[in-house]
């Protein structure tokens, strides 16, 4: 009799459970709907502002796909004026505190223009300071080769990993620049 | 109406979420190192707390007790994921900065809390007043948290100089143990406001009788 009613309970509440989840499931797929473009929108805006950043004399980029051989380099773009490549910019990544860093490297006429910060989840007011102007101007004007970062960059204090993700990024971003040679 | 407002009132003062509840501890150690994060966060907080309450108070009479708890955790993180998404596609720069805690926002147990203490046994007018006073003092207590560590830590409150380029800042204010004592000095500047405020009321209540 109790074994009964406590079967017929489980159905029950399960059949509300359940409800609620599909409520909640058909909201949140109604959400998505309404604000994925828009979240994919910004995302590019973000990427093309930074492209247009890192690569000041560019009038359109196009991603260049060439076999750089370092794995921890995603993408390279080449920043394109009157059909002709003005610069390049890599994106690289590298593991901080607290998830990747992700960077965005521009590199003109054999120097680093700017180095940008697209992605980090590091501990704010720490390490995410690596995304403030007083840090990433360190970079600018160094010379485009794989060893121009090494030592040369003051780390953030107390935030010496996030200081070190960023430096291993660039330097990434570099020798790929180097390996990528005379295909430019 | 007088009600209504002291729903409201109580989660300002009497019964302030962060430093008379003691709940939401995560966040309000977490991202509380500069002023707009503590901002940010708290108002993120404050959507989710009076949807949630709203959403909880209308299905009170619904909700089998056996499983309360479950349904309302389905409530909360839908609507987390729902702020979450709205804010990455209308404040951008705000949602970056708070990256990971929006999403931790569903295991913030000021807000499970308002649902099984308030929303779930009170009509939903009384529900949203809760929720906003809560989310209120919420917000207050992070911002002024945050901006006294950032203030310490940084020189800056709300990123403007405030100290002079002669302070040095105790960056120790900024990093996690930073967090425990800023949340300290709030608690006892607090109590102490209370005591004070406690004592001058029965000094007064002790004159009137002598007088009268």
């Amino acid at each position: 009799m109790e074994a009964d009613s406590r079967r017929e309970d489980i159905h029950r509440l399960g059949a509300f459970l359940m409800t609620v989840c599909l409520f909640s499931a058909l909201a949140l797929a109604f959400t998505y709907q309404v604000t994925a473009p828009r979240i994919e929108e910004n995302r590019a805006e973000m990427e093309r502002a930074a492209l247009q950043r890192v690569i000041p004399g560019a009038a359109s980029f196009e991603e260049t796909r060439i076999d750089n051989g370092v794995a921890a380099v995603e993408n390279i773009y080449s920043g394109l004026r009157d059909g002709v490549t003005v610069g390049h910019a890599i994106r690289a990544v590298s593991p901080g505190y607290a998830g990747d860093v992700v960077v965005m490297v521009g590199i003109q006429e054999r120097a680093i223009t700017t180095v940008e910060v697209l992605e980090q989840t590091e501990t704010p007011g720490l390490g995410a300071r690596i995304t403030e102007a007083d840090f990433l101007d360190g970079f600018s004007g160094l010379p485009a080769d794989s060893t121009a970062v090494d030592g040369v960059i003051d780390s953030i204090a107390g935030a010496t990993v996030s200081t070190d993700a960023v430096v291993e990024a660039v330097g990434h971003a570099l020798k790929a620049h180097e390996n990528m040679g005379e295909e430019r | 109406m007088e009600r209504l407002w002291s729903d409201f009132a109580k989660g300002i003062k009497i019964e302030n979420p962060v430093l008379r509840l003691v709940l939401g501890m995560c966040p309000a150690l977490a991202v509380t190192t500069s002023a707009i994060n503590g901002i940010g966060m708290g108002l993120a907080t404050t959507a989710v707390l009076l949807m949630s309450n709203i959403l909880v108070s209308l299905l009170r009479n619904m909700i089998p007790r056996k499983i309360r708890i479950p349904s309302f955790i389905v409530i909360i993180a839908s609507f987390v994921t729902i702020v979450d998404y709205t804010m990455a596609a209308l404040v951008p720069p705000i949602h970056q900065a708070l990256g990971i805690f929006i999403p931790l926002i569903v295991v913030n147990c000021l807000i499970l809390g308002r649902a099984e203490a308030f929303a779930s046994k009170n009509p939903l007018v009384r529900s949203v007043a809760d929720g906003l006073g809560m989310g209120v003092g919420f917000t207050l207590a992070l911002t002024v948290l945050a901006a006294f560590r950032e203030l310490l830590g940084a020189g800056t409150v709300f990123g403007v100089a405030i100290m002079g380029t002669t302070y040095q800042p105790a960056i120790m204010m900024i990093l996690p143990p930073g967090a425990f004592l800023g949340l300290g000095f709030l608690m006892g500047a607090m109590n102490w406001w209370d005591r004070r405020a406690r004592r001058a009321e029965l000094k007064a209540r002790k004159e009137a009788l002598t007088h009268g």
